[in-house]
Formats: C-alpha cells, structure tokens, sequence
C-alpha cells in the first residue's frame, strides 16, 4: 500500500515536473519572441493615376487608401502595427521602375502591391527579384509571359490579378453557357501582346471544346490611338452576323468602342456580346444584357453577392467615390494587404523573429485567404487566381450590377505547376466534359 | 513571297465573295465620313494660313483639342446625358466662337512678333505643348465623352449597312462650312482682297492697292482657329475628347496639304476622302497598314507630284 502511494506520489511529481518545464519553456519561448515595432508600417502602392489605363481604373489611388483604411480598422493592421500607405502613379513602365526604386530606397517600404499593365509589370519584375528584394504583389498585369519568359523561378513577385489562360477559360465556359450551339463568333482586341494573347487563348480553348465553331472575323484595332474610329470594325461585325462577338477593347478604347458600337446598333443585331471591359467609373462601357466579367466590371462587386469582407469593403468605396469598383485592381489592394497580413503574423507565429522580406515572400506561397473578391490562394510562379465570374449587366438603382453571375471552377481555370500551357489548353476536353 | 501572298489573297478574294460588293464598298465610304468631314476642316485650317498668310502656324492642332474638351464640357454642363439638336448647334457655334477668340489671342500675343518660318514652327510647337499642358491641369488624363447626339440621332440603312445619322450631319456640316468659306473668298470682294494676298496672288501689290494686310492677318487666324474647333467640337461626340489627339490632327493636316496640295478647297475635300477611305479599307483588309496608310500616300505623292495632287508651285 505505502509502496504504491509512493509510486503515485512519485508519478505526480514526474508530471508536475513535466508540465512546469513545459510552460517555463514556454515563457522563456514568448519572452524571446522580437518585439514588435509600434510605428505604422510602410507599403507602397503603384497604381495608374494618369495614362490609359487611368480610365479603367480611375479611382485606384482613393481605393488604395480606403483598402489600408479598412485592414486598419477592422483587422487591425498588421502585427498589429497600422498600415500606412505610400501611393505613386504607374502611368507607363518606365515611369512604373522609377517609384517602385524610390519607394524601396527613400520610403523605405516593406512590401509593394502594385500595376495594371503588363508592360509595367515585365518591365519591374526583374529588378524587384534581383536588386530590390521585398515581397511584392502585382495586382494585375496579367501577360503569361511574366512568369514564363521573363522571372521564370520567382522568389519575391506575386501575382493577383488572373493570367490570360485563366481569362480566356472563364470567358468560353460563360459563352459556352449562355448560347451553347453556338456556329460562329467574331472576335476583336487592341493590337498589343495581351491582346493577341488574350485571343489566341479563347481561340485555342474554344476549338477545344466547341472544333465546329468558326471564327468568321478576327480582328485587331490600334491600340490607345487618341480619338479612334472604329467604325470599320463594327461594320464588318454586323456584316458578318456573328452569333456571338467577343470584344476585348479597355480604357479610352473601350468607351470610344462601346459609344461607337451602341450607336451603330451592334448590341441591338448581334444576338450576344461578351464585352470583356465593362467598367469605368461613368458606366460609358456598360450595357444592359451585355455580359460582362467581374475582374474588368463596373460594379460588379455589389456587397450582397461575395459577402465578408466585401460587404465592408464596397459601402465604403461607394461612399467615397460614388461608384462602384469598376476594375480588378480595385479591390484586389485588399486582396493584396490581407496576403501580407497572413504571411506577417504566420512567420512570426512560427518564428518569433519580425519577419524579414526573404520570410515574407517565402510564407506568401501556398496561402489562401478569403478576399473581397472570394477564396483565393497565393502560388508561386502563379497568378492567385481570385474568384472570377461572367454575368449580365444590369443597372440598379442608378448602380450597374452583375446578374446572373456563373463562377468559374478553379480547376477549369488555374494551370497546375507541373503542367505547361499548352498541356493544360490539351487537356481541356476531358476535364470540361 | 510570291508564294506566301497567294493564300493572302485568296482570303480576300473569298471575303468580297462572301460579302455582296456593293454594299462593302459602301461601307468603306459611310464609315469613312467621320474621319473625312473633320480632316477637311481640319486640313484646311492649316491650309488657309499658309495659303493667306504664307505662315506656318501649328496652333490649329491646339486649338482644336481645346474645342473637343469645351464641346464635351459645355454639352454636358448644359445637357446632361441629353440631346437636343438645336443646343448642340448652338453649343458648337459658342464653341468656333471661342476658337476664333483663342487663336486671335494666341496672334495678338505670340504668334505676330515671329519673323521667320522657323521661328513660327519651333515656337508654335512649343505652344502646342502648352496647349496639353493646359488641358491636362483642367481635365486631366483621363478621356472625357458626351455621346448623346451620336447616340440620339440614330441608324439609317443604306444598301445593307447601318450608318449613324450622326456621320451624315457631321459631313453635310463640313461641306456647309467649306461652302461658306469657298462663296466667301470667290464670290465676295473682301475675298478677292484676301486672294490678293495670297500666295496665289502678290501681298505687297494689294497691300499698295490699299488692301489692309494686318486685317487680312486677323481674320485668316480667327477662321483658322473657327475651323479647328469646329473640326474638335463635331468629332467628339464620336471618340470623346481626350488629351493626345492634337498629336493625331497635326500629322493628319500636314498629310492631307501634302497630298492634296495648298490652298484648294476642292484639293482638301478630295484628299480627306482619299486618307479616310484608304484608312477604313486598311482597316478591314490589311489592318496592319491602318496607320501606315496616309504615311504612305503621302510618300507616293511627293514623288509624283512634290505640290500635291491638286496643289501647284506658287512664285511667293
């Protein structure tokens, strides 16, 4: 009896022992976590401010600024540390190297979310990975070329923004949706890389599903030539009498193309237009019936559509702009802040040291968060992928809106690492039946 | 190559089979009228300053950048989103008004103490850029539109193509206005003062004949600077103003005096159906030459026909 109380007691005390040394260790692991600064932390923000792609998106920079007002208020910045913003014109590539170097050498930022152009981003991506190293999320910029021409093996840029492949998916499964027996379709971009990209893509993967539907007119119009005239073009569309027009024209060329089509009766004689480029902040893009995509639509983010966090982010770009978001980049500034307040706080969690740029663009890989603009997850060498959908557009009480929104599956749209382009568009057929 | 080209014209020779001819080369004139009507007002407000005056003055481009942005700022301010077709013309008529005004101030200030035709072009591309500068402080970068009498004005089918009502008004206001212009110098005796003086004619003999040349001057500048901004005020109802186009208006008034020649009327009208058609061909049939075209036109009538087509080598 007194040998197997003494066994007890000694096991007790084996315990007690076990679960002091736990928690000291514990202690002395919290006591040597870094102590985090309590000054704002600076990121810097290269958004078109002027330039063509100022009428895509012409309220980045407030946008920019609400989106660090929302982490700041209702996820309390980062590590706890407020963000503050440091907001530059990209206005074209050259003068896109130029901030990002004054943003990484003078403002001293952290990390920078950024671009809309593809030509902006090849032309900084080389220089983020090689000389100025900080975590860097490209918001749009979508040419494929990024990733597999120009930083192959990329360590600090990521993408948000959707790639071209991603596009051209969504956009044949929504006109495969919406006219399914579909013979012909006219085709039409502005004459640069991604718009020959864009629609060799929808080109490629529509033979895939559809080999009997022809492409009676393919075309390409100058591209941002001040004051353009394409009349030409819609003329040719109708005389051809497409089932479908697929119409990839953005910024100052898309409100000329779209003013210039209404007023020719193209929406009124072609039984379904997909106008890719929906959005500017005046709704001059938007036509009602007209499909649309959510990436590059005016108000297509309506709050009541994606829920959390999007039901914060929108009523307070409403209320500061008057419009809804009216381009991808508007909203994926939060996308952006809430990756890099993901990747902060799990590097410090896992470390206890303040995470270093290297720490932060190595945890950003492989993380998912819930955005503004729904579930996406951060891949290396990748675009994030957020969640992208087709639908009408409609006008609603003085707000255009999205109705009928079909969501595309990510499995149909992201090009898994271990494949190519060229072997994903292949395998198409299998995985879309 | 020989070999290479056969497929391409197969292609072609297949699309004029699919579409019936009439009505494609129909399309290529309808969809070329925009661009015709402000090119031949455009064109011609440099041509008649170089024509009267014998100066080059390139603040016509400036000028007609300003009338796009006033056409779609007053329409706006004035109209909204509608349209009504009397306040447009008033609204165009304010707005040639106050070209007429800009391009006096600009001569009464800049343009009347430069001596040299070098002077005037270094100095008046200068001002061109000020001219941007000016535009981009007001309205920024961003393209502003006021689309409604384009889109009000509606669609008439022609031997199967859906022309905008609007590309007939603007035409007919053109050749009104080349008309006017055309009576004016031919037909009316301070014309004949103003051909007098002319490069057609000789300055100092009608300035001894008492024919007041600082007048002439004045008035030559203020039709320019009507011109101009007519030719901005009516095209931008159709492409939206936006900071860039006076860069477009300059090359294309300099080609069309190239090609058709200075000082004639006839020679302006003919030549912008010859740049707008060959642009809308280009456009649909070889789209890789759209911009080229005029470039090229230019080129082949300089070397045929180094006064233009229906210009001619004047003794002043």
């Amino acid at each position: 009896m007194l040998v197997k109380s003494a066994k007890s007691i000694i096991m007790c005390l084996v315990v007690a022992g076990f679960l002091t040394a736990a928690i000291s260790a514990d202690a002395v692991a919290a006591d040597q976590k870094a102590k985090i600064p309590t000054e704002p932390i600076k990121i810097g923000f290269v958004v078109p401010l002027s330039g063509v792609a100022a009428t895509l998106s012409p309220n980045a920079g407030i946008n920019a600024g609400l989106a660090v007002d929302y982490i700041n208020k209702y996820e309390k910045g980062i590590l706890g540390r407020p963000v503050k913003a440091i907001i530059y014109d990209e206005k074209n590539a050259q003068n896109a190297v130029e901030v990002f170097g004054k943003l990484v050498e003078n403002d001293k930022v952290e990390a920078i979310l950024g671009l809309l152009s593809s030509s902006s981003g090849l032309a900084v991506a080389p220089q983020v990975e090689t000389k100025w190293k900080i975590p860097t999320l490209f918001l749009e910029s979508t040419t494929m070329a990024l990733f597999t021409k120009v930083i192959p093996n990329p360590t600090y840029v990521y993408r948000i923004g959707p790639d071209d492949v991603m596009q051209s998916m969504a956009h044949v499964t929504a006109v495969l949706k919406e006219k399914p027996n579909l013979k012909t379709i006219a085709i039409g971009a502005p004459d640069y890389e991604w718009g020959h990209d864009v629609v060799k893509r929808f080109q490629e993967i529509m033979q895939k599903f559809k080999p009997d539907v022809k492409f009676v007119y393919t075309f390409f119009h100058p591209f941002g030539e001040a004051g353009p005239n394409f009349s030409a073009y819609i003329t040719n569309v109708m005389q051809h009498k497409p089932d479908v027009y697929v119409g990839y024209s953005w910024g100052s060329d898309g409100v000329a193309w779209h003013n210039q089509a209404e007023a020719m009766g193209l929406y009124k004689r072609v039984p379904l237009v997909f106008d890719v480029f929906s959005g500017t902040a005046k709704g001059e893009m938007a036509r009602e019936g007209v499909l649309g995509e959510t990436r590059a639509g005016n108000g297509t983010f309506p709050p009541y559509v994606l829920g959390y966090p999007n039901s914060k982010l929108t009523p307070m770009i409403l209320e500061k702009t008057g419009v809804l978001p009216t381009y991808g980049m508007d909203i994926h500034m939060l996308t952006g802040l809430l990756y890099l307040k993901k990747a902060y706080e799990k590097v410090y969690d896992l470390t206890g040291q303040y995470p270093t740029p290297a720490m932060v663009a190595k945890m950003l890989d492989g993380l998912s968060i819930m955005g503004p603009d729904g579930l996406s997850s951060m891949i290396n060498h990748q675009s994030s992928a957020p969640g992208m959908a087709v639908g009408r557009l409609h006008k609603e009480k003085n707000v255009w809106v999205m109705k009928d929104m079909i969501f595309v599956p990510d499995y149909l749209r992201i090009v898994p690492p271990w494949m190519t382009v060229e072997q994903f568009i292949n395998s198409l057929d299998k995985l879309g039946r | 190559m020989a070999q290479a080209m056969i497929p391409l014209m197969a292609r072609r020779v297949a699309h004029f089979e699919r579409q019936p001819m009439l009505s494609t080369l129909f399309s290529y004139v309808f969809n070329s009228l925009p661009m015709v009507s402000y090119i031949i007002m455009l064109s011609f407000s440099l041509n008649f300053i170089l024509y009267i005056s014998g100066r080059v003055s390139l603040t016509f481009a400036g000028i007609y950048l300003v009338g796009a942005y006033l056409t779609v700022s007053l329409s706006t301010f004035l109209l909204g989103n509608s349209f009504s077709f009397l306040a447009f013309l008033g609204i165009l008529l304010l707005v040639s008004l106050l070209g007429a005004a800009i391009a006096l101030v600009v001569y009464g200030v800049f343009e009347r103490y430069l001596k040299t035709d070098v002077h005037r072009m270094i100095a008046t591309s200068s001002l061109l850029m000020a001219f941007s500068g000016a535009i981009k402080l007001k309205w920024g970068t961003t393209p502003i539109t006021y689309s409604a009498p384009f889109l009000e004005m509606g669609t008439t089918e022609v031997v199967g193509n859906f022309v905008s009502n609007y590309y007939f008004f603007m035409f007919g206001f053109a050749l009104v206005v080349m008309l006017v212009l055309a009576l004016f110098l031919h037909r009316t005796s301070w014309g004949l003062r103003f051909r007098a003086s002319s490069l057609d004619g000789d300055r100092t003999m009608a300035q001894v004949c008492g024919v007041n040349q600082n007048v002439v001057t004045i008035i030559t500048f203020a039709i320019t600077g009507i011109l101009a901004s007519l030719a901005g005020g009516l095209y931008a109802p159709i492409a939206g103003a936006s900071y860039g186009i006076e860069g477009n208006a300059l090359l294309l008034a300099a080609l069309t005096i190239i090609i058709g020649g200075v000082g004639s009327i006839g020679g302006a009208v003919l030549t912008a159906f010859i740049i707008g058609i060959a642009r809308v061909v280009t456009a649909v049939q070889m789209p890789v030459l759209e911009l080229a075209i005029p470039f090229i036109i230019a080129s082949a009538t300089l070397m045929v026909r180094p006064f233009g087509l229906w210009g001619k080598e004047f003794k002043h």
